[in-house]
């Protein structure tokens, strides 16, 4: 008996692994892994506001589609693009495409959520919840948190505070 | 005679090339070759040709892009964000000027550009800082009231001039700057985006426009500002030699 039960382990263990790669083979088209980091947000005193994040694509080629998020009553894909000499924000029709392996950054100046009718503007430190959609990796729900004005590059924010108030 | 729009766009590549190899991982536009400078040509559709050979790489006075011809400096009287008028001539006369037009509901651009003029006079020396003037016009008129405006430039600097405006005056006005005119993108729900030309002004006290500083995807404006308005600011304009 207990030699019949080492044989049934010896090969289940001989096959799971067979079995995870001829899973993997499966569905090699399809599969998709999206990582989201560095999610922060930038508001001014409008009812619009951007979102800028770092996003990973492990498995095959993925494309974020669509977001949204409670705190505003729509969220778009934008670009900017240069065009006669000036830069144009615009939405971006097909969505952002992102490579096997390959990383996509929405940043100032570039690819960025526009947040528009945001109902109560959200203040440095605050976070919220954003859900992404891919077209792949399906729906993502990110944290983003809400960076401090000017505090872009990380330095002199709070300088520029305590000057300001002086004045 | 071609707008300076076009010329500008000729000049763009010249400067993305002054501020390569900065910080940004993706060029934001293919460049090659050194930068030079680029006449008042009217044939600047090319864009890349060469023009006269006085532009050796190490003799770039000014990095911001050269407009030729110069834009002039609006002569109007607008309204303050205090509800006074203001007579962009007189009150900014003797100063550097910095001219932006823009507005308040623009998400990404206007205030990284914005942000980058406050940063960069942030840093500079404040002798400099005082013989400079930071002017916005809004782009917007239907949403952008003066309470708007004051709000909004607050967050980058309190000494920026806001300056409200009638669409029909701004309309003339963006014709005199050679600026396309604005285009509202429609977002759904009445929402909407303004299109509008995305560079500084620097006016000298000469009262011309010599340099723009167009907003640059990927970064490195306020390293070129930073390079140009203590000169601007120190000598009034001067002609590359």
């Amino acid at each position: 008996m207990s030699g019949a039960a080492r044989t049934w382990r010896w090969l289940l263990a001989a096959l799971i692994p067979v079995s995870a790669i001829a899973l993997l083979a499966a569905c090699d088209d399809d599969w998709s892994s999206i990582e989201i980091t560095n999610a922060r947000a930038r508001f001014t005193t409008t009812d619009v506001g951007a979102v800028y994040f770092d996003i990973t694509a492990e498995g095959a080629d993925d494309r974020l589609i669509a977001a949204a998020s409670g705190i505003a009553a729509d969220v778009q894909v934008h670009e900017v693009v240069s065009e006669g000499g000036g830069s144009m924000m615009r939405p971006v029709a097909d969505g952002i495409a992102i490579t096997a392996g390959g990383t996509v950054s929405l940043e100032p100046g570039g690819y960025h959520l526009m947040l528009l009718g945001v109902g109560e503007i959200p203040v440095p430190g605050d976070s919220f919840e954003l859900t992404l959609q891919f077209e792949r990796a399906g729906r993502i729900a990110v944290t983003v948190t809400v960076e401090a004005f000017g505090g872009d590059d990380g330095m002199e924010d709070m300088d520029h505070g305590s000057m300001d108030e002086g004045e | 005679m071609r707008l300076p729009l076009l010329a500008l766009a000729a000049l763009l590549t010249a400067v993305l090339v002054a501020c390569g190899g900065g910080d940004a991982d993706r060029p934001p536009f293919e460049v090659s070759g050194p930068p030079r400078a680029v006449d008042a040509d009217d044939d600047s559709d090319g864009g890349d040709e060469p023009t006269s050979g006085n532009g050796g790489a190490s003799e770039v006075l000014y990095r911001g892009a050269r407009v030729m011809p110069p834009l002039p400096k609006p002569d109007l009287v607008l309204t303050d964000t205090s509800g006074e008028p203001f007579d962009i001539l007189a009150e900014t006369e003797g100063y550097l000027t910095l001219l932006y037009l823009g507005y308040t509901h623009c998400p990404d651009i206007c205030p990284t550009h914005l942000l980058d003029v406050a940063k960069t006079l942030e840093a500079m020396d404040p002798a400099h800082v005082e013989r400079i003037r930071v002017v916005f016009i809004t782009t917007d008129p239907e949403r952008d009231d003066a309470a708007a405006i004051r709000r909004w430039l607050d967050l980058f600097d309190e000494r920026f001039i806001g300056l409200t405006i009638d669409a029909d005056t701004l309309s003339a006005l963006l014709t005199t700057l050679g600026m396309p005119q604005i285009v509202k993108r429609d977002l759904g729900d009445g929402r909407y985006a303004v299109n509008h030309a995305t560079y500084l002004i620097a006016y000298t006290p000469d009262n011309l426009g010599h340099i723009v500083y167009p907003f640059l995807m990927g970064g490195g404006l306020r390293e070129i500002m930073a390079h140009d308005l203590p000169l601007l600011a120190e000598h009034g304009w001067r002609e590359p030699s």
